[in-house]
């Protein structure tokens, strides 16, 4: 990772916007800003800590108050700190992180990405995180600190040392991966157990087997049947065809019976209609002579009657009764002496008695029954006449057909058409079982179709989950040999990496010390000692004994941007990032600063100085070569000038005040005096 | 890495050549969801990358 530029808002001593470059340059990464004490310093650390953490370094004075003091008299609530880098990955976009904040300890972060020139807001969830992922939480103090709080930094073996060693290397990351990969492999296994299927398979193939022969012997039973079955129908229709020829035997006999039977049905009637007109000929024989004779005195009685030889019909009583009453039957008056009178008496000559006149009566009855029976006879007798006659007609047809019939049978060949039935009789029956033998066949055959595709169907998911089972073998035997290979090699790197840590801090300390001191790293907590030729132990606390934390940084630096002289070949990504020190070798005998500045420079891959003029013109010397960019940190103060001071400094053989009157407001001003 | 012969691993038809890259993807693919990301996300990265792995 390499800072890119700074930009400031109204941080602490710093009014208004300011806008810092960085040398990111390889063969000059240094960038150095001189200024005296109070000049801000320390704050340009800060504002790069608090832009990475959200929090200032904790030697930081009045640390709550981020907001310019000017500013905030002008009603300014917030400030703000922008920080470009790049993470030095391939491909990776240029990083702007955006942190604002005010004097309550809260801030905003935002994160933001351009590539190929087009900016965006950063869709990590975690932006804190994603920032940690440049420079790990727990490491920033290693790259970010304040050089006269050296000695703080902790070399005594705690947990922590070991941990953040690692991490810097991004052993840490291969910690993680192997656990990571223990964890799916051991998830793999369940997953075999679940997909395991035994001796599932051949009992089920079979199984297969033995369905797949009875279908086959079905369907070929099936087929033959089917085949019979095709052969008997044509025979069926050839013989039905042939039958089809001849009259048909049995309708003729039905006819013939019918015939018969209607035969013997006519001629009972025939003869019952002859015996009843025999019958009714004696019965009204007589009838017909006694006609004649009751016609003949029906006249005679009708002459007689015309001649008045016989008594009129008009009864003596009744002309009695009118002569009496004087009165007619219609009602009109006959009176006595009157011609009517004597003519009406005149009626009793003739008049009949009532005797004469019944028995008279009587006779004629007897006539005209004795002429109805007469005719009723003659109707009768033509009537049966005429039914004998068609009973004749009808019984003449009847034989007729029954002789036609009886000619028909005797030509057809009974034996022939009684075979030919036999035959289809047969076949009909034949065909009935086989139709029957067929439907159960089918039946059989669909059922056991249906179990074969069942079975089908289960093996080929068991075979499926057989070869599920065998492919997560296969991946996870895979797993297990790249996580052994992976552990292997992290071993193997952990002990190179102890190797040349140890290597590196001994060659920076022979470059800072004119004196042969060596390290002593305990390999199982990185405690760290400095010895004496003799191995007695040197006091790390001040003194000599401050070189070994430089040459820790220096190292474990170099080491992880492979700018040492043993490069390893990292197994992850290590943490690769500027340091920045403020008042960096302050706490250092001169004589140390100098080599322990050029170590520095010269190991890592991007360095950020700030120190004080008095420093410059040491370090100007050992880090010249190495310089991209040089800042003064110029203190502006209010009102003339008058007896107060000005302190100037020689930068590459130009004169700069590192401070100046008649501003409009105390500040801190950046101004940059040199760039490679 | 150094290229080393993978032990007898011939059988599984995984090759030192094919365990360098292999390791080195999935270093590559764990240092890329590091500790921000939960376990399980982290985790199914890698199968995926196994699982590509697998056709290399």
């Amino acid at each position: 990772m390499k800072f890119i530029r700074l930009t400031l808002n109204n941080f602490r001593s710093f009014y208004g916007e300011h806008k810092i470059e960085f040398s990111s340059d390889d063969q000059q990464p240094v960038t150095i800003f001189v200024g005296d004490n109070g000049h801000g310093k320390t704050t340009l650390l800060n504002a790069i800590h608090w832009a990475l953490c959200g929090k200032t370094t904790p030697r930081l004075d009045n640390s709550s108050q981020l907001i310019n003091l000017d500013a905030f008299s002008e009603g300014v609530r917030t400030t703000s700190v922008t920080l470009e880098l790049v993470t030095g990955v391939t491909g990776s976009p240029t990083y702007r992180i955006e942190r604002t904040g005010g004097n309550s300890g809260q801030s905003d972060l935002m994160l933001f990405e351009t590539r190929d020139g087009i900016t965006q807001r950063s869709r990590a969830p975690d932006v804190q995180g994603a920032i940690y992922e440049f420079l790990p939480k727990g490491l920033i103090g290693w790259f970010i600190f304040d050089g006269e709080a050296i000695n703080e930094m902790k070399l005594d073996g705690s947990p922590n040392l070991r941990r953040d060693v690692r991490k810097t290397f991004g052993l840490n990351t291969v910690d993680t991966l192997l656990n990571d990969l223990e964890h799916i492999e051991r998830s793999l296994q369940r997953e075999i157990s679940r997909q395991d299927v035994g001796s599932v398979v051949p009992e089920k193939l079979e199984n297969l087997e033995r369905l797949e022969k009875s279908r086959d012997l079905d369907t070929k039973e099936r087929d033959e049947l089917g085949a019979e079955l095709l052969n008997l129908k044509t025979n069926v229709d050839l013989w039905s065809g042939e039958l089809r020829k001849f009259p048909d035997t049995a309708r003729l006999e039905l006819e013939r019976t019918r015939v018969v039977k209607e035969l013997d049905v006519a001629k009972g009637k025939f003869k019952r209609v002859i015996s009843e007109r025999a019958r009714r000929l004696g019965d009204g024989s007589l009838s017909l002579l006694a006609f004649e004779g009751s016609q003949k005195l029906i006249e005679v009685f009708d002459k007689l009657e015309k001649t008045q030889k016989l008594p009129s019909n008009v009864g003596e009583s009744l002309i009695h009764d009118i002569l009496k009453d004087g009165r007619c039957i219609c009602g009109r008056a006959v009176e006595p002496g009157s011609g009517e009178h004597e003519s009406i008496h005149g009626l009793l000559d003739t008049a009949a008695t009532s005797l004469l006149s019944s028995r008279i009566m009587h006779l004629r009855y007897k006539l005209f029954d004795i002429k109805r029976v007469a005719s009723q006879f003659e109707n009768d007798y033509l009537d049966k006449t005429n039914q004998i006659s068609e009973l004749g007609f009808h019984i003449g047809g009847l034989e007729l057909r029954k002789k036609q019939i009886r000619t028909e049978m005797e030509g057809i060949p009974v034996r022939v058409i009684a075979e030919l039935n036999n035959q289809l009789n047969d076949a009909d029956e034949r065909i009935t079982i086989i139709n029957r033998k067929i439907g159960a066949l089918d039946d059989r055959i669909n059922v056991t179709k249906s179990q074969i595709a069942r079975l089908k169907s289960e093996i080929n998911s068991i075979q499926l989950s057989a070869s599920v089972a065998q492919s997560l073998i296969l991946r996870r035997q895979r797993v297990s040999l790249v996580r052994d290979y992976i552990a292997r090699k992290l071993v193997e790197q952990e002990r190179v990496t102890f190797d040349v840590l140890a290597q590196e801090i001994n060659s920076c300390l022979q470059k800072y010390l004119t004196r042969d001191y060596t390290v002593s790293i305990d390999p199982q907590t990185y405690k760290m000692e400095m010895l004496r030729g003799d191995g007695t132990r040197i006091p790390t606390g001040a003194g000599d004994g401050l070189v070994l934390r430089y040459a820790f940084i220096a190292a474990i630096v170099g080491m992880a941007a492979k700018n040492t002289a043993t490069q390893i070949d990292w197994l992850a990504r290590p943490v690769v990032a500027p340091v920045c020190m403020d008042a960096p070798f302050s706490a250092l005998d001169e004589s140390n600063s100098g080599n322990v500045a050029s170590t520095i420079c010269d190991l890592c891959d991007q360095v950020i100085l700030l120190f004080k003029g008095d420093a410059w013109p040491t370090l100007e010397q050992k880090i010249l070569k190495k310089i991209g960019r040089v800042y003064l940190l110029i203190s502006e103060a209010k009102g003339v000038r008058g007896d107060r001071p000005v302190k100037d400094i020689l930068i590459m053989g130009t004169r700069h005040a590192l401070n100046d009157y008649g501003a409009e407001r105390d500040q801190t001003v950046v101004k940059e005096v040199y760039r490679a | 890495m150094r290229t080393e012969m993978a032990q007898d691993n011939t059988n599984q038809n995984v090759t030192q050549e094919w365990l360098v890259k292999a390791a080195e993807r999935l270093l590559m693919k764990s240092k890329q969801s590091d500790e921000n990301v939960p376990d399980a996300q982290r985790r199914d990265a890698l199968l995926r990358a196994l699982v590509e792995l697998e056709q290399l």
